[in-house]
């Protein structure tokens, strides 16, 4: 479905990403995880189309998006469905405007249908009946729940996720999980979901890939990953304070960060 | 030395960036505006009439308030200097021809580049920092169609709208010193008034007042689109759209009236 093929990415002198490889199956969730900074956020940003890549391709249905022009980008971006950290409703139309938003302007549909398919997309997250409300009125758990209606209205090939479970309580938070994993298998969609929450990840993934300092340091199942011997995948699961993530700095090496 | 020519080139640099970055939005915002309405897009209704009200009915209030006493004000000077050569009477004409020629434009313009310029910076930059512009794009609908086109269609059609209302009611306060304060005759102030303004000053105003709109319309919405650091960013960003705004309005008014100065 997706193929990611040696891309790299820097900002001024700061390498991003660094000759990435990886391949997104279609109709399967695929969890992107690493800490703060390794460069998941800005891979996901490359695979939606909003950054451009110094070096390599990204494959959606054999079309490389990277060297596409906007309005070739429109048309992949049509069959794309994004899930923000902080749900990105637009704080001044209603829940239900905020989901029939991308049918009123990609489809030609009356507005009784329009309402008929926001609703539909409303009751799949469990938010029947919440159409008139404001995204001020709701809380968080019910704003992400809202964006992913939105994200789905155009029933949409992929979806992406942007640390889905961010801020949320541990309940709330198994709820999203739940409806990721639900949406993927009755839908078949395509995910990918950018995370550290490593309960999640374990929960609804079909593949995971780690990202450290850029590169892809461990792809495979669940179990593969569980079982590598990388010692940062290692630590990152187990979340342990000690380890080459956290490794203390030698005294030269100390004096020369100063100098 | 060194160092102020550093700074001065850096200064410089970065102008030309925003004037390159602000053009470029601009020739999208137009084609928005006035040429993809032909090919089948038109501006949407719903949101061209909520910016509508918002730039133009709701800022009729401040623009009639501070124009009736930017007139009461401007009669009440005239007519001190005209006291000297006892032509009192001569205040309407001054009046109206100033406010339809220059004040109704530039103080209009200046009173909502404050208001207006201020809320869509804020506006946009708040969503900016909320990724909902980045959620326009990933939805694959055109921030620029979304958000800048109706904005800017609005203002162009309500400036000139709110300069004629600053006209009447500068108009309106000059008349309010001539009858309470000097004594003219409410036919003959007024016929002074429209005896002395021309089609030309009517004109030039209103011609003034679209350039002022693409200024506030353009300056407010960049500024909210480039807004970066939360919070902070919005609160400078919106300090700066005022600013270059009102900056902006000043030197186009200098300019246009160099130009007028000749028709």
């Amino acid at each position: 479905m997706i193929v990611i093929k040696n891309l790299s990415k820097s900002f001024g002198k700061h390498k991003v990403l660094d000759n990435i490889n990886l391949k997104i199956e279609k109709g399967k969730i695929t969890i992107i995880m690493g800490g703060s900074g390794c460069g998941k956020s800005t891979l996901l940003k490359h695979l939606i189309g909003a950054l451009k890549p110094d070096k390599g391709e990204i494959l959606v249905e054999g079309n490389d998006i990277t060297k596409m022009d906007e309005n070739s980008l429109d048309n992949i971006r049509k069959k794309f469905g994004m899930l923000y950290q902080n749900g990105a409703l637009f704080n001044s139309m209603s829940v239900g405007e905020n989901v029939a938003l991308p049918l009123r302007e990609h489809t030609k549909l009356d507005n009784k249908i329009i309402e008929i398919v926001v609703k539909m997309k409303l009751e799949l997250v469990g938010l029947t009946g919440f159409n008139e409300l404001f995204p001020s009125q709701i809380s968080g758990g019910m704003k992400k729940r809202v964006a992913l209606a939105r994200a789905i209205a155009l029933d949409p090939q992929v979806v992406f996720y942007d640390e889905p479970g961010a801020g949320l309580d541990p309940v709330t938070r198994s709820v999203i999980d739940k409806l990721i994993a639900d949406l993927s298998k009755k839908l078949n969609i395509t995910s990918i979901v950018v995370t550290h929450e490593m309960g999640s990840a374990f929960t609804i993934a079909d593949k995971i890939a780690m990202v450290h300092q850029g590169k892809i340091i461990a792809n495979g199942t669940i179990s593969e990953i569980k079982n590598s011997e990388n010692e940062v995948v290692q630590q990152f699961i187990s979340g342990s304070p000690e380890g080459p993530l956290t490794r203390q700095r030698s005294g030269k090496e100390y004096l020369e960060s100063l100098t | 030395m060194k160092n102020f020519c550093g700074y001065l080139g850096k200064s410089l640099n970065l102008s030309l960036r925003h004037l390159s970055s602000i053009s470029s939005l601009f020739q999208q915002a137009l084609y928005w505006v006035f040429i993809a309405p032909f090919k089948g897009k038109p501006v949407n209704r719903k949101y061209l009439s909520q910016q509508l009200e918002l730039i133009g009915v709701k800022s009729v209030p401040i623009v009639a308030f501070v124009s009736f006493f930017f007139g009461i004000t401007l009669a009440m000077l005239t007519a001190y200097q005209l006291q000297i050569f006892q032509a009192e009477v001569l205040v309407g004409a001054l009046v109206g021809v100033s406010f339809t020629r220059e004040i109704g434009s530039l103080l209009t313009g200046i009173v909502v580049a404050a208001r207006v310029g201020a809320a869509m910076t804020a506006e946009l930059g708040t969503m900016k920092v909320s990724e909902e512009i980045d959620a326009l794009e990933t939805m694959a609908i055109k921030p620029v169609r979304f958000l800048i086109a109706p904005r800017l269609l609005a203002i162009l059609i309500m400036l000139p709208c709110l300069v004629i209302v600053a006209n009447i009611m500068g108009i309106l306060g000059g008349y309010l010193i001539g009858k309470l304060s000097l004594g003219i005759d409410t036919f003959y102030y007024f016929s002074q008034t429209f005896k002395a303004i021309e089609v030309k000053d009517i004109v030039t105003g209103l011609t003034k007042s679209v350039f002022f709109a693409v200024i506030i319309g353009m300056v407010g919405c960049y500024q909210g689109f480039i807004v970066a650091g939360g919070a902070e960013g919005v609160g400078k960003s919106t300090t700066t759209s005022v600013v270059t705004s009102i900056f902006l309005i000043i030197i186009t008014d200098c300019v246009l009236n160099a130009l007028f100065y000749f028709i």
